[in-house]
């Protein structure tokens, strides 16, 4: 705990009858980029909302960056930027007046050009009044005030919400360099493409609790995987033996092409392989997408 | 809480001027009508004598209303409580909850600012734009005054103001203490705007009609002077309206540090009230 930048123990969270988290377990490291998966209902901003004492827990403990956000609120607020995901912002403002505004509520302030440059590469206009922007421009400006003070915490809820292709790379390209400089970043999103590319590790939380956490290769790497051999000579299906992980989804009459399914390891297959005379080999990871609907299929069914 | 003072009062600008200057160019010509109607119709005077005590009292109660308190609360104070009431509690039910509504506050709380300097910095700029409002009014009252000839000095029409204001106060507390336990600040507008009109109508109709006057002491504006206070301040009224208000306020702010944040309307008697308290293991 000692290390964590966000710390979950047995958090529950009930709206009158509903039950959003049901015993919540996290432990996300410092300096590591999390990306936090679910879909709409899972309990994601809640957990978000829990973190900033903006609601709180009916039980458990929380700690972020090693306060109890119920006991030292002002102190986890000052160590966190936030961008939520509903956002909305005071109309009235300009973007430069209102990161004039943030800034004055915060303290180990950082340099204004930095703010400036962040807005000139998300191509944002500073003096247009904030109720007349799009809302991928609202957008940038709620995610440009995380980055008004120095913090050592990032929470973004749904950070690429309403941008265009570019912006969402190029608003993936900041969080990577936020990470760089040390920054630990939590977001949630249900864009597995986004937390693929940049997330270190992944939680997946189902119906208010933890289903899976791990590294994000790791979790790719260890699923299933799909695997499509083509021999040059004739090789029967008994000629692979007894390989526990592997099942066949299709076999060509030919006993030329064989499609498979791994689950793990891919080491014992080829090996097998390697006995027999191959022309072509292709490995189909799942995509994080693909995972990710696999711990909701019984969700699917259900509906 | 600074910041947000501030904040808060500068969006009220407008509020201030347009209600401030309406309503002291409205005092400033009260004095010319005084001039015109009161001091040089004789028949007007025998006009308003005609009419029946009962419709007299509904307005005015007992005061004179040819003397300068008469005149005032005829022509002034004895309908701001409802004017300038239904304004402060529409500005006390979106102080907290319409940003919080409409999900601005969300951000706002997530910077390094407490609950408790937001409550108090928006509080204490509306009460400072209240003020505003009635010295700006009191402004005009004032021009007014030193132009015409009117038997009242200048510190004693400060007097009316400041029963206005602690009538008004009670108001903001109510609607700030309903907006943090009913579930919209709509319908603590509708609740608190209630309790203004019929406050109104039982402390008038008291006037005339004795079966009223045991509810009647529920109702703030029961212990609201208007014009009359021209002849001396009730000290007792203005203890109870401000004690009652410092309650309520004080009620409200520990309901607002209790409570989840409302997100879209999330909130509710059930969530105000039974909240399950947080078991954090230490």
């Amino acid at each position: 705990m000692a290390e964590s930048a966000i710390w979950f123990k047995d958090v529950h969270k009930y709206y009158g009858k509903v039950h959003a988290l049901r015993g919540l377990n996290l432990d996300v490291k410092q300096g590591e980029v999390f990306g936090f998966l679910g879909p709409n209902g899972a309990g994601k901003t809640t957990s978000i909302r829990c973190m900033l004492d903006l609601i709180r827990p009916n039980q458990g403990e929380i700690r972020v960056m090693g306060f109890d956000p119920q006991a030292n609120p002002q102190r986890v607020k000052a160590l966190v930027g936030y961008l939520p995901g509903d956002l909305t912002l005071e109309g009235d403002f300009t973007p430069r007046r209102f990161f004039q505004y943030v800034r004055r509520l915060r303290e180990n302030k950082r340099p204004w050009k930095d703010l400036l440059q962040m807005a000139d590469r998300l191509g944002l206009s500073m003096d247009q009044k904030i109720k007349t922007l799009s809302q991928g421009n609202k957008q940038k400006v709620g995610l440009i005030q995380c980055f008004t003070s120095n913090i050592p915490l990032l929470l973004l809820d749904e950070p690429t919400l309403g941008l265009d292709p570019l912006m969402k790379q190029e608003v993936l390209n900041i969080i990577k360099e936020e990470s760089q400089r040390g920054t630990t970043v939590f977001f949630s999103s249900h864009i597995l493409s986004e937390v693929q590319k940049i997330a270190d590790r992944v939680g997946i939380i189902r119906k208010g609790h933890l289903v899976e956490i791990a590294e994000t290769d790791d979790l790719i790497t260890r699923s299933i995987t799909r695997a499509t051999v083509l021999f040059a000579d004739r090789v029967e299906k008994s000629s692979f033996g007894s390989l526990e992980n592997v099942k066949f989804l299709r076999v060509n009459d030919d006993r030329l092409s064989y499609t498979l399914e791994v689950t793990g390891e891919m080491d014992a297959l080829i090996k097998t392989l390697a006995k027999f005379p191959v022309i072509d080999l292709e490995i189909n990871h799942p995509s994080l997408e693909e995972i990710f609907l696999n711990y909701y299929k019984d969700d699917e069914s259900e509906v | 809480m600074f910041a947000m003072f501030q904040r808060k009062l500068l969006k009220n600008w407008l509020m201030i001027l347009s209600w401030g200057l309406g309503l002291g160019l409205l005092g400033y010509y009260l004095f010319d009508i005084y001039d015109t109607f009161f001091k040089r119709d004789v028949d007007l005077m025998s006009l308003f004598s005609a009419f029946p005590d009962d419709i007299m009292a509904f307005f005015g109660g007992d005061v004179d209303l040819f003397s300068p308190a008469g005149f005032l609360h005829l022509e002034f104070f004895s309908y701001m409580p409802i004017v300038l009431g239904i304004v402060v509690v529409s500005a006390a039910t979106s102080l907290i909850t319409k940003p919080e509504e409409e999900g601005t506050l969300e951000l706002t709380l997530a910077q390094p600012i407490s609950r408790t300097a937001l409550f108090w910095g928006r509080l204490l700029a509306l009460i400072v734009t209240i003020l505003l409002i009635l010295v700006i009014t009191f402004g005009g009252f004032g021009l007014g005054l030193s132009l015409n000839d009117f038997d009242l000095e200048l510190a004693e029409l400060v007097l009316p103001f400041v029963s206005l204001f602690s009538v008004l106060m009670i108001f903001l507390s109510i609607a700030l203490l309903l907006s943090m336990i009913l579930p919209t600040s709509g319908s603590a507008g509708l609740a608190a705007g209630f309790l203004l009109i019929a406050s109104f109508f039982i402390s008038s109709l008291a006037r005339i009609d004795d079966k009223l006057e045991g509810i009647n002491r529920f109702s703030p504006l029961n212990y609201y002077q208007g014009g009359e206070a021209v002849n001396g301040l009730n000290t007792e009224y203005l203890l109870l309206m401000f004690g009652l208000s410092v309650g309520f306020i004080l009620l409200a702010w520990l309901l607002f540090e209790k409570r989840d944040l409302r997100f879209g309307g999330s909130g509710g008697l059930r969530f105000a009230f039974k909240r399950k308290a947080s078991i954090t293991k230490k």
